[in-house]
C-alpha cells in the first residue's frame, strides 16, 4: 500500500518520487503499458505528458530535466 | 491523459490528483492547447468532480527537483487548487524534502501557472536557459 501513486516513469515521474520518497511517504508507480488496477495512495500525481496514450510510453527526446 | 481518465475515473474519485502537465502544442511549441481563459488543471477538476484536482511541478524543471536548486536558489514549487488541506499536506510533504513549496492560490490559477511553465519551457527548448536551470524563487 502506498501513500502516493504516480501515474508515468519519465524524467518528472522518476524526480518528483524522490521529492516525496521521505520519511514514511511510500511510493508507486503505474506506466503506460500497465494493465488496469487498483491505487494504493490517496494522492495521485499525473506524471505523463498531456498527449500519453495508454501502450504508447513516448520516447524520451528531450535532453535530461523535463 | 485521456486513457488514464477512461481507466481510472472511478478510482480517483476522493483522492487529491496532481496535475503537472504544461498543455503545449508540442508540434509547434508555440501556444497552449487549453482555451486562453482556462487551463488543463480546470478540463480535469471538470471531469474529475469528487477529485481534489491540484496544479503542482509544472514550473520547475525535472533536474532543478533532484538537485534542490535552482542555480543558488532552493527549487519551489507551486501548488494552486481548491482544497486547502490538500495542498498543505503536499506542501509539508515537499518541504520535508528540503524543496520550498508556495500556495498560490485557487485552481483558477493554474492558468497563471500553465502560461508560466509554457514561456520557461520555450526558453529552455531554445536554448536561453539550461534544463538544469529556470526561473527562481527568492525569499
Amino acid at each position: 500500500m502506498a501513500d502516493v501513486t504516480i501515474f508515468g516513469a519519465g524524467n518528472m515521474g522518476t524526480a518528483i518520487d524522490k521529492v516525496l520518497n521521505t520519511g514514511g511517504a511510500t511510493v508507486d508507480h503505474i506506466r503506460s503499458d500497465d494493465p488496469p488496477g487498483p491505487i494504493s495512495g490517496d494522492v495521485v500525481i499525473l506524471a505523463v505528458p498531456h498527449t500519453a496514450r495508454a501502450g504508447h510510453p513516448r520516447p524520451v527526446r528531450r535532453p535530461v530535466g523535463r | 491523459m485521456q486513457d488514464i481518465l477512461d481507466q481510472y475515473a472511478d478510482q480517483l474519485a476522493g483522492k487529491t490528483v496532481v496535475d503537472i502537465t504544461n498543455p503545449l502544442n508540442f508540434e509547434t511549441f508555440d501556444s497552449l492547447v487549453v482555451p486562453a481563459d482556462s487551463s488543463k488543471a480546470a478540463e480535469l477538476a471538470a471531469a474529475l468532480p469528487s477529485s481534489k484536482v491540484l496544479k503542482a511541478f509544472n514550473t520547475t524543471f525535472a533536474a532543478t527537483l533532484g538537485a534542490k536548486a535552482v542555480g543558488p536558489n532552493k527549487t519551489t514549487v507551486l501548488i494552486a487548487g481548491d482544497d486547502a488541506d490538500a495542498k498543505a499536506a503536499l506542501i509539508s510533504a515537499i518541504q520535508a524534502r528540503g524543496v520550498d513549496a508556495i500556495d498560490p492560490g485557487a485552481l483558477t490559477r493554474a492558468r497563471e501557472l500553465e502560461a508560466f511553465g509554457f514561456l520557461q519551457l520555450t526558453l529552455a527548448a531554445g536554448e536561453k536557459l539550461p534544463w538544469t536551470g529556470g526561473f527562481a524563487v527568492v525569499r
